[in-house]
């Protein structure tokens, strides 16, 4: 047998006093798909760099097909056959397809340095012809949807195989961590169909998936492969286990239901309760009610004006008609900072852009929503400050080194709690919205999060959550409703006695 | 921890350069560090503190105002114009202007939505022009308006009392700065503009009031340039953008915004007048200081930038 395509033994790569890849050896052999499974932080993106030539290993060796190899930059990288595809995806919106598959390139259809745009469309159509793509190079990237955007994403990795000697291997990174059930389904039959052309690479933390799609599977954890495993002779609990180091608590969602849930009829006017809301080209005729202490899950797809909905409520958008009330009063917000006064609070999806404020301190983060409770005659009261910072540090349990680091030195998780944290500690808070509290996190801070909403619907907090799995949406809410189009096409009350088919909600989302 | 304490020392890399430069000019010549030659530095500094102390919350928030000096020009010759005949109540009159017309430029800023760097580039043509009109495009003698300004001639501990002003005008909005919600504020627009709005924090008030302050500390620079001069020009203060703007970056305020402090423009004048002063002890043409000011707003920003964050600068 021939050397392995791939070889790393024991490869250790450093960033200052943090060992990202502790002596790793791994081998990815000709037509295999090789899965890479680990926690948020465990060396899975250095690893990717270092095959994909952005950065270099410390000690330890690297060959290709059995020949030491050096990768100074990912040209050098995909001149060794070695292409890389993003978990965001690196594609550039206002070029056409076929100029996105060659850039970077020098393709054959050029003429004095100008395209031949017929020619550059012909090889284009030729490219996306062998992933069975049924759409025109000629189409501007930035009009196809998402998944058509990760074929143009293999279209173009995979166009390198025409330009190297070397056999072609494809690094996907998080490939389906936006996708679909359906269009994941996709994507695995296009890359099993690779096999004959390539080798794939496929990190994620999907368990599930990596077990589906990959003929080998290795474990990371703390910068090691801690564990190569058979996916036909091992199942999630082992890689959990492995990946994590602790048993799997089978259900992260159930602990809510042995809480005593409050009757909610008992307890007077909904927390928050909407009525003919609209807003122009986004939603209409959105009317629900949250008591206090129950959770409304809202499902639906991207574009099914959900998150609009919801940042309209936290006054991020133009004011809807209709009429919002919170506990029975009608409110009218036009802004955040009214929003706040009125009892609303809103944990933003994009965590590093909404949620937090990276390069500033921990404590600075926790208190921007209580200005009142830190300040007087706007002169800030540090002993006050300090208390209550690291009251909120304490109560979820935040892993900062102080509370004046940096909070975009902490971890995913650390900053989602965080910004959890600005929130749950304003005092006058009502209404909390939460908008895919657990996107990007891994398994251990999706719990810490869920836990945190369990805590404050509790303590009688009406919680409005959007949901990136029909899994969580169903296994947190207490009553669903699914929207498509800007408008609610259906009502799932108390699923939590009643779980619904998740065919019929899929049903009702597309 | 105290209020001063609070202040956010962290300029001591560009301290170190102050006292090293200081050094190495007095080697060379050592009337430098002498009582006369350090009262002329002072007399010197007050202006460029004074605008470069407004610059600074502009650059914190990440923006950029273009227009100080200009409307420091300006404002010399509104004072010109109406001291002689108004006294004390002229000077405060066109300070208030001044404020006014930088506040205007924030809120223009926030609500168009255009960059700021762009606006001030717009209010320094409309100051500039103002200017020449006004001023009927030559030089206005203060005449017997100077008696209005002379107490900024006089002396506090041997040390002019502009610059005396200047430095507790900075401290004093140093330490707001750092222990008050508009301070904090400040710092959160810096970082994140979309993660302030969303913490229910309102950035064109904040925008109005940091614009707003870089108009009134360039008025205020104008009038120690006045005084100092005993004439308004339409072009008295031009020359004092690029040491201003140097002062601020030198000093280690981010041009991204966020990072930085009130403090540190402070130690990046006084490096700034060293420098400025320091060429001419070593026989260097006086005449290129702005080209060497030039290379050393380009050189900070590109040692100074946080790469971290933003991967590509346009």
């Amino acid at each position: 047998m021939s050397a392995p395509l791939i070889e790393l033994s024991a490869v250790t790569k450093k960033y200052g006093a943090v060992t990202a890849l502790d002596s790793v050896s791994l081998t990815v052999n000709r037509g295999e798909i090789v899965g890479i499974i680990g926690q948020n932080g465990a060396g899975k993106s250095t690893l990717l760099k270092l095959l994909s030539g952005s950065v270099q290993a410390d000690s330890g060796e690297f060959r290709i097909s059995g020949a030491p190899a050096r990768l100074g930059s990912t040209a050098d990288a995909a001149r060794r056959g070695i292409a890389i595809v993003h978990q965001e995806q690196s594609l550039i919106p206002n070029l056409t397809v076929a100029e996105n598959v060659f850039v970077g390139r020098s393709p054959g259809a050029t003429r004095g340095g100008f395209y031949n745009w017929p020619a550059l469309f012909r090889d284009g159509d030729r490219q996306l012809a062998k992933m069975g793509c049924d759409f025109p190079s000629s189409a501007m990237v930035g009009e196809l949807t998402f998944i058509q955007r990760q074929m143009v994403e293999l279209t173009r990795a995979l166009s390198l195989g025409d330009d190297s000697d070397d056999h072609l291997t494809i690094l996907l990174d998080e490939p389906t961590s936006l996708l679909n059930p359906g269009d994941i389904e996709f994507l695995f039959a296009e890359l099993r169909a690779l096999k004959q052309r390539a080798s794939v690479l496929f990190v994620s933390h999907r368990m599930d998936e990596v077990l589906s799609i990959s003929d080998r599977v290795y474990v990371m954890s703390n910068g090691r492969c801690v564990a190569e495993r058979d996916p036909a002779q091992c199942n999630e609990d082992e890689l959990y286990r492995l990946m994590v180091g602790e048993e799997r608590s089978d259900d992260y969602y159930s602990s809510r239901r042995t809480s005593p849930t409050v009757p909610s009829a008992t307890l007077g006017p909904p927390a928050l309760s909407v009525s003919g809301l609209a807003l122009n080209g986004e939603f209409k005729d959105i009317s629900f009610e949250i008591a206090p202490g129950s959770i409304l899950g809202l499902g639906g797809v991207v574009d099914s004006g959900r998150e609009q909905l919801a940042r309209s409520l936290f006054g991020l958008t133009r004011a809807p008609a209709g009429e919002v009330r919170v506990d029975g009063i009608p409110v009218r917000i036009s802004g955040p900072r009214h929003a706040i006064r009125h009892g609303i609070g809103y944990v933003a999806a994009e965590r590093k852009v909404e949620g937090v404020l990276l390069g500033q301190s921990v404590a600075r983060n926790l208190t921007y929503c209580i200005p009142d409770r830190i300040s007087s005659m706007g002169w800030i009261r540090r002993r006050r400050e300090l208390e209550i910072v690291n009251e909120w540090i304490s109560k979820l349990k935040i892993k900062a080194p102080n509370a004046r680091a940096d909070v975009g030195s902490l971890s995913g998780g650390n900053q989602q709690k965080v910004a959890l944290a600005k929130i749950l500690s304003i005092p006058q808070l009502k209404v909390l919205i939460v908008d895919h509290p657990t996107r990007g996190l891994d398994l251990g801070a999706k719990a810490d999060v869920y836990e945190q909403i369990r805590i404050a619907t509790a303590s009688g907090m009406a919680v409005l959550l959007l949901s990136d799995t029909l899994d969580e949406l169903f296994g947190l809410s207490d009553n669903v409703i699914i929207m498509k189009d800007g408008q609610i096409t259906g009502r799932h009350l108390d699923v939590q006695s009643s779980q619904p088919q998740f065919d019929q909600v899929v049903r009702e989302m597309v | 921890m105290n209020p001063v304490k609070r202040l956010d020392l962290r300029g001591w890399g560009t301290l170190i350069v102050l006292v090293a430069l200081t050094m190495l000019i007095a080697s060379v010549q050592p009337a430098f560090v002498q009582l006369q030659s350090i009262q002329n530095m002072t007399l010197q500094a007050a202006p460029i503190i004074v605008i470069a102390l407004g610059l600074t919350p502009v650059i914190l928030i990440g923006g950029l105002d273009l227009s100080v000096a200009s409307l420091a020009s300006l404002a010399t010759v509104l004072m010109a114009l109406t001291i002689p005949q108004l006294g004390p109540a002229g000077l405060i009159l066109v300070v208030g202007m001044c404020a006014v017309a930088g506040g205007l430029v924030g809120f223009i800023q926030a609500v168009a939505q255009v960059p700021s760097f762009i606006v001030s580039l717009g209010a320094l043509g409309f100051y500039a022009g103002v200017a020449l009109v006004v001023s009927n495009a030559t030089t206005i003698s203060m005449g017997a308006g100077q008696s209005t300004l002379e107490w900024l001639g006089g002396g506090i501990l041997g040390l002019p009392v502009s610059f005396v002003l200047a430095v507790f005008l900075l401290v004093g909005s140093a330490i707001v700065v750092a222990n008050t919600l508009v301070g904090r504020r400040i710092y959160a627009i810096g970082a994140s503009e979309p993660a302030a709005i969303v913490s229910g924090i309102s950035p064109v008030a904040i925008r109005v009031i940091c614009f707003s302050f870089s108009g009134f500390c360039a008025a205020i620079g104008g009038t120690f340039l006045l005084a100092r001069t005993s004439y308004a020009s339409p072009t008295l203060a031009d020359l004092y953008l690029l040491p201003a703007l140097a002062a601020v970056l030198l000093g280690g305020t981010a041009l991204s915004g966020g990072v930085g402090s009130i403090w540190r423009t402070l130690v990046g004048s006084l490096v700034v007048v060293v420098v400025q002063t320091g060429l001419v002890v070593v026989g260097v043409d006086p005449r290129v200081s702005n080209l060497v000011f030039g290379a050393l707003i380009i050189a900070t920003v590109a040692a100074t930038t946080d790469r971290k964050h933003v991967l590509v600068v346009k």
